[in-house]
């Protein structure tokens, strides 16, 4: 009973468990279609590109995050915007001596829940559109991506055991274009 | 102890077979492919009945002097069959029901990765570990 009431208080809201399945059913669709990893990974990248741009508009309406002074403001956002869109909160870490690198780690990916990928596909990036929606909200470019396990592909840093690249993102670019009131 | 656990689909094609070290793997098998019949014929006896909600776990289906068999069915037709030690008499029926209600899950979560197909041939990794704890649970 509680459970309806909660529904009815905001309708838009669906189940957690429904957005996994379709985000699963929408990859491996795309997979038959494309049948080429790396096409399918670039894919998955400009959708999130496209949602990342209308998500921005979005969460600067809802959030009324204010100006960003700097890379540290700037991943300050990013992490408020995980929590307020998918509920998870990932922690920023693995800051580059000069301040202008940095990761996001995410713990739990929402996205992934209950997929193993198929050994045909192991380069495929699963939850590439994750990364794709960071560019165009801060200008910021994704310099890698990590496999936080050997076969689920996040948008994660560096753990000290795996020896690869964190997700690093250039400061330069930050520059150029900041949230705005 | 759990001998054998296997998976069989709708059309009563197996999809995971799962059997212990040392054991007969195609005398186990070939008792969980005989297991088939008694399943079939338990859940169109209660069919006759219509109105009952059917439960899904069926049981005992058979005894012999070495094994004894557990079916479940599911409501889509995929039917889980569990072969025990028949020296083995710690093993409660509270304890099948809890493996089965978790093979069910385990079943679930391979069928939600989008990468299954529903029919296919079980090869999932988590799904081999989730089988492996729950015998070595026992």
């Amino acid at each position: 009973m509680s459970r309806q009431s909660m529904r009815s208080n905001d309708p838009k809201k669906v189940s957690g468990e429904l957005f996994t399945l379709t985000y699963g059913s929408l990859v491996a669709q795309l997979l038959k279609d494309y049948e080429n990893v790396d096409d399918v990974n670039r894919q998955l990248e400009r959708m999130g590109y496209n949602i990342g741009m209308r998500l921005i508009e979005d969460f600067l309406a809802r959030a009324n995050p204010g100006r960003c002074y700097d890379l540290r403001d700037t991943a300050d956002k990013i992490q408020q915007a995980f929590k307020l869109y998918l509920g998870v909160s990932p922690s920023i870490g693995s800051w580059s001596p000069g301040g202008d690198e940095f990761s996001v780690v995410l713990e739990t990916n929402p996205l992934a829940e209950f997929v193993e990928l198929p050994d045909h596909c192991l380069s495929l990036r699963y939850s590439n559109i994750l990364a794709g929606v960071i560019p165009p909200i801060s200008h910021l470019r994704i310099l890698a991506h990590l496999p936080r396990e050997r076969w689920k592909s996040l948008l994660t840093g560096l753990r000290k055991d795996i020896e690869c690249s964190s997700i690093v993102y250039s400061h330069l670019e930050v520059e150029k274009g900041m949230f705005n009131e | 102890m759990a001998v054998c656990v296997s998976v069989i689909g709708k059309e009563n094609s197996p999809l995971y077979i799962w059997v212990g070290n040392g054991k007969e793997e195609l005398h186990l098998h070939y008792l969980a492919h005989t297991a088939l019949d008694v399943i079939q014929e338990k859940v169109s006896a209660v069919n006759k009945t219509p109105g009952d909600t059917r439960e899904l776990y069926l049981g005992l289906l058979y005894a012999s002097e070495e094994y004894k068999v557990f079916g479940y069915t599911t409501n889509t037709r995929i039917k889980f069959v569990i072969i025990t030690d028949a020296a083995n008499t710690t093993l409660r029926d509270n304890e099948i029901r809890m493996m089965f209600r978790r093979l069910h899950n385990m079943y679930t979560n391979v069928v939600c990765n989008p990468f299954y197909v529903p029919g296919e041939q079980i090869t999932s990794r988590e799904f081999d570990k989730g089988v492996g704890a729950l015998v070595a649970g026992n």
